[in-house]
């Protein structure tokens, strides 16, 4: 009944009522108006019976009084008997209408009476009683004769009376039944109308009585009963409107509560993987989900990786951690690009969006929407927020705007956690430039110290280098006329012999150690000196290929056991190059002979039996410049080597094999001569690679500060 | 004027109680005459009937029987009074005299009328008996009718709607003398009105005396009107001084 108001409800109730009223009492009114003829003529009839009593009566009065004028003579009796003639006549007159002819019967005896009756009066006021009692004789004749006519016409008029009456009773009565039984089911019906209607509006009435108090106690869920057209129906909805409204309130303040947990989250801590768990696990939530993933986009590799996770599986996530998502691959992608949520409504249809691992794994789970919402700050993608529920179809509205809220949480959260790491490792840069400035400072007063150093090693090497020529040259005159002493004796004895021989081991021994000297001393003057060489344009790949050789036989010169695979890719296109042919010669040395030294070094080590060491040295062409790579397989340095590998002096190689010169000055030369630069990379253990780039023109060269594994 | 109504109402109260000069019937008209005869009948039965009147409470005494108020006595009082209001005596008028005939056939009737309702009167245990003044006028005047022997008649009426007594009402020419002359408001009081007039085809002296109601009458006459009075009979509703009655006498030529 609730299509219907309850205006509308009363008003039928009342109409329904007032038909049954206005009907029944139009009946009654026919039966009245019916009953009210019948009485009418019964009241006609009682009317005309009372008036023939009366007549009778008047009659009877007439009688007594012209009688009583017989005896007393009183005109009292006189005028008494004419006003009972003139009530018989006035009675006959009344009922003249209903039978005038025998009206008119009664009328002539009445009159015939009252003539005779008057005229015995007459005579016996003159005292002729004879005569008057004839007379009165004779009016008793008619006396009676009207007596019995006007009694006749009563006995009529009254059996006519009442049939009239019995018929207006009888009506009345089978009215009265027809209006009881009318009523009683008005009664009825009304009762049952009333019940129901009373039910209609009660029974929802108490509903809402529930929800309501239901909702006072707190309860958002509670069931509202379904709202119809009536005005209950009208409360309903409003009562259903302040639920939802109630109940978006208390999701809205569940979700400010979520954004300001994951905003004091955010806030609070730097701990990325935490944060972003929070995260995942509060969009879970209000977004009434089962699964939510944070991933995090790698730039470099253009991928998206699996970073953080609520309500996924320990199997999936390490499934999710292992396969991370190519940008441009699924609803992540399309919603980075698109800028905005992206939803898959049902996994199992969805071809497009769906990543097709991911989805069968999700789907597998029982898992049949998801929506990603990208995270960004301003135009770059830092990453993307998953949430996966169980039961497929559209995420509403109020969840797609919640996981945006979400999604920008967690953006900021990568952000700040970006910018952390990004400050912590510029707090790393700065503390290590911080060192290398402190040890370029160190380095700075050493170098000097030593190029002070240098001038005055310059200085001393100069001077000693003409007196160790002579030392080296006499020796070596020495040494050849050793032999020619020797030569020059015939028969050297024994002693002689053992002599000329440890002179003879002497001298090589002065010479072996001059030309040492003689070498240290050419490394000061060359390191003090600087580049002193000319630039021509040389074909680098075969300059490469020459200091190789040189580089290779002259190991295998100092050691016979020493070898190594050596590996060359040079491009063919490299052309020629202007540099210092000498110098960059140097260079070359110094590279080839380190990675000899560090691979012989590692096949020494021999911890692998299977080893080889090697030496692969590749040139390109990179258009303005061109590149060297000298790598080899050796033992590797660690970083703290690296920052230190360039400055004078500092070598990793024992007493007597190295000056700690070669790379410093092959720094200077490629550097500061050639206005190239010279990196390296190595890996303890694995490999160490040098690469030199050169400008194919020379370019004066930039001052350096310092010297690091990263100039 | 106002004499003169002063005077009419003195006569009225000696109409009812019956107090009228007699009137000599010796050296007059015939007209003169018949009036002197017509009032002096008139008397006498004015003054027996005052004589009932007066005797009221001894005749509806119930505890007495007889009253010794017999036609003779009522007679006596009668004449007394007759006497007294005319200043002669009925008895020493000539009875050969039509006057005295018929005189003397008023005092018989008087007299007859008494004694035949002496066990009336003397009834004991009854109070009220119904012998009032008027109905001993009205047996009265019938006995004189009777007594008189067509020489002369006389009859108590009244205006017609105050009659009680069928025998009393007035004919159509008293009727209209009452009705044109005697209720005429221009009428002299007590003023009586004569005529002589053809009556049952024979020539006749008519004379009508008004009564007027005294403060006696309205016992019964009074108001309020319609109400019973001691007889049995409704009052007339009349007022003091209003035209009560009639005598009506009838003199035959």
């Amino acid at each position: 009944m609730a299509w219907l108001t309850i205006r509308m409800r009363l008003i039928l109730l009342t109409c329904a009522g007032l038909f049954v009223l206005i009907a029944t009492n139009a009946y009654l009114t026919k039966k009245l108006a019916e009953n009210s003829a019948g009485m009418i003529t019964a009241a006609d009839l009682l009317k005309s019976i009372e008036e023939a009593n009366n007549a009778q009566i008047a009659f009877g009065e007439l009688r007594y009084w012209m009688t009583d004028l017989a005896v007393s003579q009183l005109t009292m009796a006189e005028r008494s008997a004419a006003a009972a003639r003139a009530r018989v006549e006035k009675h006959l007159d009344e009922l003249q209408s209903w039978n005038p002819q025998r009206i008119a019967t009664v009328r002539s005896e009445v009159a015939q009476y009252a003539d005779l009756a008057g005229k015995a009066a007459d005579e016996y006021t003159d005292d002729r009683r004879v005569i008057g009692n004839s007379l009165l004789a004779q009016a008793r004749q008619h006396s009676m004769v009207a007596d019995q006519l006007i009694a006749a016409i009563v006995q009529e008029l009254t059996g006519a009376a009442i049939a009239a009456r019995q018929r207006v009773v009888a009506e009345a009565e089978k009215a009265t039944r027809l209006s009881q039984i009318v009523v009683a089911a008005a009664v009825v019906l009304g009762a049952l109308l009333t019940f129901l209607i009373l039910r209609s509006i009660v029974v929802p009435l108490r509903r809402l009585t529930v929800a309501m108090d239901g909702l006072n106690a707190g309860n958002v869920a509670v069931a509202i009963p379904e709202a119809g057209r009536d005005e209950i129906g009208a409360m309903a909805q409003t009562l259903t409107m302040f639920r939802d409204t109630l109940r978006e309130l208390r999701e809205t303040l569940a979700q400010l509560e979520a954004l300001r947990e994951v905003g004091r989250a955010v806030s609070s801590t730097l701990d990325l993987d935490r944060v972003l768990s929070i995260i995942a696990a509060r969009a879970v939530d209000l977004a009434r989900a089962q699964a939510g993933m944070i991933y995090e986009f790698d730039e470099a590799t253009r991928e998206f990786r699996f970073r953080a996770s609520h309500g996924i599986e320990t199997a999936l996530t390490e499934q999710l951690r292992a396969a991370p998502i190519r940008f441009g691959e699924g609803a992540i992608s399309a919603a980075a690009v698109a800028g905005s949520p992206t939803q898959i409504p049902d996994l199992l249809r969805e071809r497009e969006l769906a990543v097709p691992k991911l989805s069968a794994a999700l789907s597998g789970l029982g898992y049949r929407s998801l929506i990603a919402a990208p995270l960004l700050h301003e135009q770059d993608v830092l990453g993307g927020l998953v949430v996966a529920r169980c039961e497929a179809g559209e995420f509403s509205k109020e969840i797609v705007s919640l996981i945006e809220s979400f999604a920008t949480q967690s953006a900021l959260a990568v952000r700040n956690a970006k910018l952390f790491e990004e400050q912590r490792r510029r707090e790393r840069d700065l503390r290590v430039a911080h060192e290398q400035l402190k040890q370029a400072q160190a380095n700075l007063i050493h170098a000097e110290k030593m190029a002070s150093l240098g001038q005055l090693t310059a200085g001393i090497a100069h001077e000693i280098k003409n007196p160790l020529n002579f030392v080296n040259n006499f020796a070596e005159l020495s040494g050849e006329l050793m032999q020619e002493l020797r030569d020059t004796i015939p028969a050297p004895g024994a002693e002689q012999e053992e002599l000329i021989a440890t002179l003879g081991a002497n001298l090589e021994k002065i010479v072996e150690h001059g030309r040492r000297a003689d070498g240290i001393v050419t490394s000061m003057l060359l390191h003090s000196r600087g580049g002193t060489g000319e630039r021509r344009a040389t074909d680098l790949n075969a300059l490469v290929e020459e200091v190789l050789n040189l580089a290779f036989h002259g190991a295998r010169a100092r050691d016979r056991s020493f070898n190594i695979v050596l590996e060359r890719d040079f491009d063919p296109t490299l052309g020629p190059i202007e540099l210092v042919p000498q110098d960059i010669t140097r260079v070359l040395l110094n590279l080839f002979g380190n990675g000899f030294y560090a691979a012989n070094k590692r096949l020494g080590e021999g911890t692998d039996p299977k080893f080889q060491s090697s030496l692969r040295v590749t040139t390109r062409d990179l258009g303005d410049q061109v590149e060297i790579r000298v790598r080899d397989n050796g033992v590797g340095m660690t970083p703290e080597v690296q920052t230190k590998l360039f400055t004078p002096f500092f070598t990793t190689k024992p007493t007597g094999e190295g000056t700690g010169l070669g790379l410093s000055i092959s720094y200077d030369i490629v550097t500061q001569q050639h206005s190239g630069t010279i990196t390296v990379d190595s890996r303890p253990g694995e490999f160490t690679e040098f690469t030199v780039r050169l400008p194919r023109r020379h370019q004066p060269a930039e001052p350096a500060m310092a010297k690091g594994a990263s100039a | 004027m106002r004499a003169a109504l002063s005077a009419a109402r003195r006569v009225s109260l000696a109409i009812c109680i019956g107090g009228f000069a007699s009137y000599s019937a010796i050296c007059g008209t015939p007209e003169e005459d018949d009036a002197a005869i017509a009032q002096n009948l008139a008397a006498m039965l004015r003054d027996a009937r005052t004589v009932i009147s007066d005797q009221q409470d001894l005749i509806n005494n119930p505890q007495l029987g007889d009253k010794h108020l017999t036609g003779d006595v009522v007679l006596a009082q009668a004449i007394a009074k007759y006497e007294k209001d005319t200043g002669s005596d009925p008895k020493k008028v000539d009875p050969a005299s039509r006057q005295g005939r018929l005189l003397r056939a008023m005092m018989a009737a008087i007299v007859e009328v008494v004694d035949d309702n002496q066990p009336t009167i003397n009834e004991e245990g009854t109070g009220f008996k119904g012998f009032i003044p008027a109905v001993f006028a009205r047996l009265v005047a019938e006995s004189f009718v009777h007594l008189a022997k067509g020489e002369a008649e006389i009859k108590v009426t009244a205006p017609l709607e105050l009659v009680r007594n069928r025998k009393a009402r007035p004919d159509p020419w008293e009727t209209e003398i009452i009705e044109k002359r005697l209720l005429d408001p221009a009428w002299p009081a007590g003023q009586p009105f004569s005529a002589t007039v053809e009556t049952k085809g024979r020539p006749a002296f008519r004379f009508m005396v008004p009564e007027y109601y005294a403060e006696s009458c309205l016992a019964c006459h009074g108001s309020p009107k319609g109400r019973m009075d001691v007889t049995g009979y409704p009052k007339e509703g009349g007022k003091l001084n209003d035209l009560g009655a009639v005598i009506s006498i009838t003199l035959y030529h």
